[in-house]
């Protein structure tokens, strides 16, 4: 009898120890320190800024300062670079281009506000979204920063879908209306955003897009909890560094996108707090792939999500290195998600394997420790798609308390000292093709 | 009558004195010897204790032997006695060999004042000295003050061991970031283990004499995922001693300093050098494999912190060993700085190359001495999309080349910054692929460059130029004058277009345009041995190099030129000796001008 319950246990362990593991992954998880964020040009007393009032921009709220705003950044542009600085006022604009080597200021009390839906420039074509507040395309070695705030005034825009406040459900705008972003840079790199506020803005915020290089610094991002599609920052390109910022919005706070040539890699987010938008999110779209995402010391509060993974049969690639640590989640919806399906997980058994093909989601080697959440619908989901099995989950060092447990369905997920404290039913609800290794 | 010839003579005098036409002046005007020219100190090239200054020399200097330099009006020395850098220790050793009589002269024009106390003021002038020992006039005169004592931050004090043991990562890192605003972070004697630090603005590292900082064979203290250029493909690991920024020249006044040495940890050492055993020899990687027998060579054997990188990569990114090898971290990567000055230390055995500057500005390196021979990738410096190089005084022993420039790759690289603007006078290059390289990432140029008063010996190659069809941009503007090259295993000058490294794994949308070398000028150099063509060209159809101009160069006992898709290019007072068969073999070449060129064949 000892001997059946010998080689019984002894043929389990051989079961767990081989099942597949397709990429090893000893984290490499050094963060390297953030870029330098100062601004050689800079100085308070701005001895070398372009004061938009020298090409007649009046500050006064009402007037639209965007001539004057572009001509002092394009004269600091043919100077080979230079600082815009924004002060004493509240500048009316439409949208505004930064051109390479050349910085905004906004200095503290000063704001930067877009001009009415009304009077917005809209894009000739239709299915295109407008301009942002402030853009930039193919430029290099420029940015935002200062203490001051650009208002999206994106209340004007919703309000003209029948919005009618902040503390009322979500009110969805529908696809065809298109919206422009506060700020959009593609096709950039070396930038440099921070210490500003940016707020109210009509759609997504902080869009460093196909752009590299980039340091996000100190960056607080207010959208109304019930704003439709108001992504906080959604980065895609190379060495994206996000640090100290607080978002508050709702969609969102970071959507880490994939590019147009080559995946999205060394994506860096720390010392940042996150409040009642969808999470910490990459996807959903991400063909080209994102690999080393590195989330450290982060709070989340209120928001629906924690960590999120979501992307779709299609629009979905390789998800590699993703690292989150040291995390504190309040009263989110969810703790973690991690599915290849979206914006809904099929009921289990429902799916059948399909084609591998260039789009379909690929997740593999997420690490998850240092985590204490309080979720108040479920712990989460980490569900793969048949053909595609999400590989090398780690959870360490993980509590989450929730009325129910930690779904898993086509992954495999090995834990280490982590508590799942479900209210009602398992810590983990194991679906078909789950595999849990606990240590 | 009379009156009026004096005053013909007079006129006469006055316009050969302006325009320095010594040729035109009676004899007994002849020996006046003309000024130093742009005397100045270079960027950060002083301290508390010491100003080094440098000259440029006048446009007429072949009857200069020497400069006398003078403070606050005293002789205080000269360049050629006053210097005991191992570098001049080198080129004098060069010099007293008599089989090296015939080759080119140089003249030395930098000058290190030392014993000087903190936060004086100083004023300097030189002046040229010829053979009779007749001065000129004083060059321009340059005031500068000393430094305040800096204050010292020993890592000693929080909590550094130096015990070769112990990895002082944190205790290093904590040192720099207390040390204040030009504050010295000191790395006393001993043998102090790291992994990656990173300094800041305004600080000076200082390794002291009997200090070594030794890079830790621990890949795990090293950040990963560190691109060249953004649209890298391979990433790599960080260098052990870092600093960077988006915002160029938002990191500024930067100093590593002292008689220590930095140890990369990258190799085994195989040994000495035979002809000096002072030098030390580590083992060159070479890393093939017979059915999973791995090469005595190969990196997984005489490998230390080349070997467990690489591994760490392997593991980590479940890639093959071909796929790792080029991830292992480099010695110093600066990006960004403005002011970066290199001073007097040991650099060892790199586990990849050796002191990188990106985007950097105003980087000056004086005396320091390269030993990475014979280290795979061991370059010694590397300046890329770099705006101010001043480098003399050094000693180059390296495993890959000694100065290599580079600007970039393909179409997203020619939107980069030129590299630009590099001075090279007074090194000793001993060992190495190429000594001054350009090349291969040429996309957005690499231009203006003067290299001059060095002696090339035993490396590989002695100016090299390399670029491709795919890589765009080229290199221009080069002056390659007065020095002395011997023994060069493969060409003394080669521009070519056709380059392949097989450690190069990176993938680039190409440029539209091929790499093209021009306006390069070559003289005043003496070149004792070739092991290949002694200049060699390769343009290409759609990229032919251009006025590349060769004048007063003595070639001895070297291989025929060859030269593939050149045009408008001269060759003047190009003299061959000891040479077999004709020293020309040109195709495909159009506007080459040859004169007052001669062949002395071998007996």
């Amino acid at each position: 009898m000892k001997k059946t319950i010998l080689v019984f246990f002894l043929a389990l362990l051989l079961i767990n120890g081989t099942l597949p593991s397709k990429a090893a992954n000893t984290s490499i998880d050094i963060i390297p320190p953030l870029p330098s964020t100062v601004i050689a040009k800079d100085s308070p007393e701005n001895a070398n800024a372009v004061d938009p009032r020298a090409y007649g921009a009046k500050a006064d709220g009402v007037t639209d300062d965007a001539v004057a705003i572009q001509k002092a950044i394009n004269s600091c542009a043919q100077k080979g670079g230079g600082i815009v600085v924004l002060k004493n006022g509240t500048f009316l604009s439409s949208p505004l281009v930064l051109k390479t080597g050349v910085y905004l200021k906004i200095e503290a009390l000063t704001v930067l506000k877009a001009v009415p839906y009304a009077d917005y420039p809209k894009n000739i074509k239709p299915q295109s979204k407008p301009a942002a507040l402030v853009g930039a395309k193919n430029a290099s070695h420029f940015g935002v920063f200062g203490n001051g705030t650009i208002d999206g005034n994106g209340q004007d825009w919703w309000r003209t879908q029948g919005w009618q406040g902040e503390d009322l459900p979500k009110l969805k705008i529908p696809n065809t209306i298109k919206r422009p972003s506060l700020l959009d840079f593609s096709d950039c790199s070396d930038i440099i955003v921070k210490d500003v506020t940016l707020q109210n803005s009509p759609q997504l915020t902080l869009v460093p897009h196909n752009s590299d290089n980039v340091v996000i610094s100190n960056v607080k991002i207010y959208n109304p909890a019930n704003s439709h599609n108001t992504d906080g920052i959604d980065p895609s390109g190379n060495n994206v560094f996000i640090d100290g910022c607080t978002i508050d919005t709702g969609d969102d706070n970071i959507a880490i996108k994939g590019q147009r040539n080559g995946s999205t890699q060394n994506i860096y987010i720390t010392n940042s707090t996150f409040y009642h938008g969808h999470g910490l999110s990459i996807g959903s779209d991400f063909v080209e792939g994102v690999e080393n995402v590195y989330a450290k010391n982060i709070t989340f509060a209120d928001t629906e999500t924690g960590i999120r993974i979501k992307s779709v049969r299609g629009r979905g690639g390789l998800v590699n290195n993703a690292n989150f640590s040291d995390i504190t989640m309040k009263n989110v919806g969810r703790a973690i998600v991690i599915a290849g399906y979206y914006p809904k997980i099929p009921p289990a058994g429902e799916d059948v394997a399909q084609a591998i093909i260039s789009g379909t989601p690929r997740y593999q080697n997420i690490t998850i420790s240092g985590i204490t959440a309080t979720a108040v619908k479920e712990a989460g989901a980490i569900v793969g798609l048949p053909e595609s099995p999400i590989q090398g989950v780690t959870l360490t060092n993980v509590m989450i308390n929730a009325p129910r447990g930690l779904t898993i369905r086509n992954a495999q997920v090995s834990t280490t000292q982590t508590t799942i404290n479900a209210a009602n039913g398992p810590e983990y609800v194991a679906e078909e093709n789950s595999v849990i290794n606990s240590n | 009558m009379k009156r009026a010839k004096i005053v013909i003579l007079m006129f006469l005098l006055m316009f050969c004195q302006i325009y320095g036409l010594e040729e035109c002046m009676p004899k007994a005007y002849a020996a006046t010897v003309m000024p130093p020219q742009n005397l100045r100190v270079p960027t950060l090239a002083y301290d508390e204790k010491s100003i080094t200054l440098v000259w440029e020399k006048p446009r007429n200097y072949s009857d200069i032997v020497n400069y006398n330099v003078y403070m606050n009006g005293k002789l205080i020395g000269n360049a050629n006695e006053n210097n005991h850098s191992l570098a001049k220790t080198n080129i004098d050793k060069f010099y007293e060999d008599p089989s090296n009589r015939a080759a080119q002269k140089i003249s030395m024009h930098n000058y290190m004042v030392t014993g000087l106390k903190a936060k004086t003021s100083y004023t300097f002038t030189v002046r040229a000295v010829n053979k009779e020992g007749k001065e000129s006039k004083d060059s321009i005169r340059v005031t500068q003050t000393t430094m305040n004592i800096p204050k010292v931050f020993n890592i000693v004090d929080y909590g550094a061991v130096g015990d070769g043991v112990t990895s002082n990562t944190k205790a290093i890192q904590a040192t720099i970031d207390a040390c204040t605003t030009g504050g010295k972070v000191l790395i006393p004697a001993g043998i102090f283990k790291t992994g990656a630090i990173w300094l800041k603005s305004d600080m000076t590292l200082e390794i002291s004499k009997g200090a070594t900082l030794l890079a830790t064979e621990n890949a795990d203290e090293y950040p990963y995922h560190y691109l060249l250029y953004s649209y890298s493909t391979d990433e790599r690991f960080y260098s052990m001693i870092n600093a960077h920024t988006y915002d160029n020249g938002s990191i500024s006044n930067i100093r590593i300093v002292g008689e220590g040495i930095i140890d990369g940890n990258g190799w085994a050492q195989e040994g000495f050098d035979k002809e000096d055993p002072s030098l030390p020899v580590y083992y060159k990687a070479k890393n093939s494999s017979k059915n999973n027998v791995l090469a005595p060579n190969h990196t997984l054997n005489i490998g230390m912190l080349a070997k467990t990188s690489v591994e760490k990569a392997m593991e980590f990114g479940n890639m093959d060993f071909k796929a790792a090898y080029p991830r292992r971290p480099s010695m110093v990567t600066l990006r960004g700085v403005t002011n970066v000055y290199y001073g007097g230390f040991t650099m060892r055995n790199p586990a990849n190359h050796g002191l990188i500057n990106i985007n950097c500005k105003n980087v000056t390196v004086n005396g320091i001495i390269m030993q990475t021979y014979n280290a795979n990738n061991g370059d010694g410096i590397e300046l890329i999309n770099n705006n101010g190089l001043t480098i003399f005084n050094s000693f180059f022993d390296t495993g890959d080349d000694g100065v290599n420039f580079a600007a970039g790759q393909g179409a997203i690289g020619q939107k980069g910054e030129a590299t630009k603007n590099a001075w090279i006078f007074n090194n000793y290059f001993r060992h190495g692929h190429g000594a001054i390289v350009a090349g291969s990432h040429t996309a957005a140029w690499i231009e203006n460059i003067l290299a001059e008063d060095n002696v090339i010996y035993q490396n590989e190659v002695g100016l090299r130029c390399k670029t491709s069809n795919t890589i765009g941009g080229g290199a221009r503007n080069i002056l390659f004058r007065d020095n002395a090259l011997k023994n060069i295993k493969f060409q003394a000058f080669i521009f070519t277009s056709i380059y392949s490294d097989e450690n190069a794994v990176a993938k680039f949308e190409p440029a539209i345009a091929p790499g093209r070398f021009k306006n390069i000028t070559i003289k005043n150099c003496t070149v004792d041995t070739t092991g290949a063509p002694v200049i060699e060209v390769n343009g290409e159809s759609d990229g032919f190099h251009e006025n590349i101009n060769f004048e007063n160069l003595r070639l001895y006992n070297v291989k025929p030129a060859k030269i593939n898709y050149m045009k408008n290019s001269s060759f003047t007072k190009v003299i061959f000796e000891n040479i077999e068969s004709n020293p020309w073999s040109i195709t495909n070449s159009i506007g080459l001008s040859f004169d007052k060129d001669t062949t002395v064949s071998k007996n």
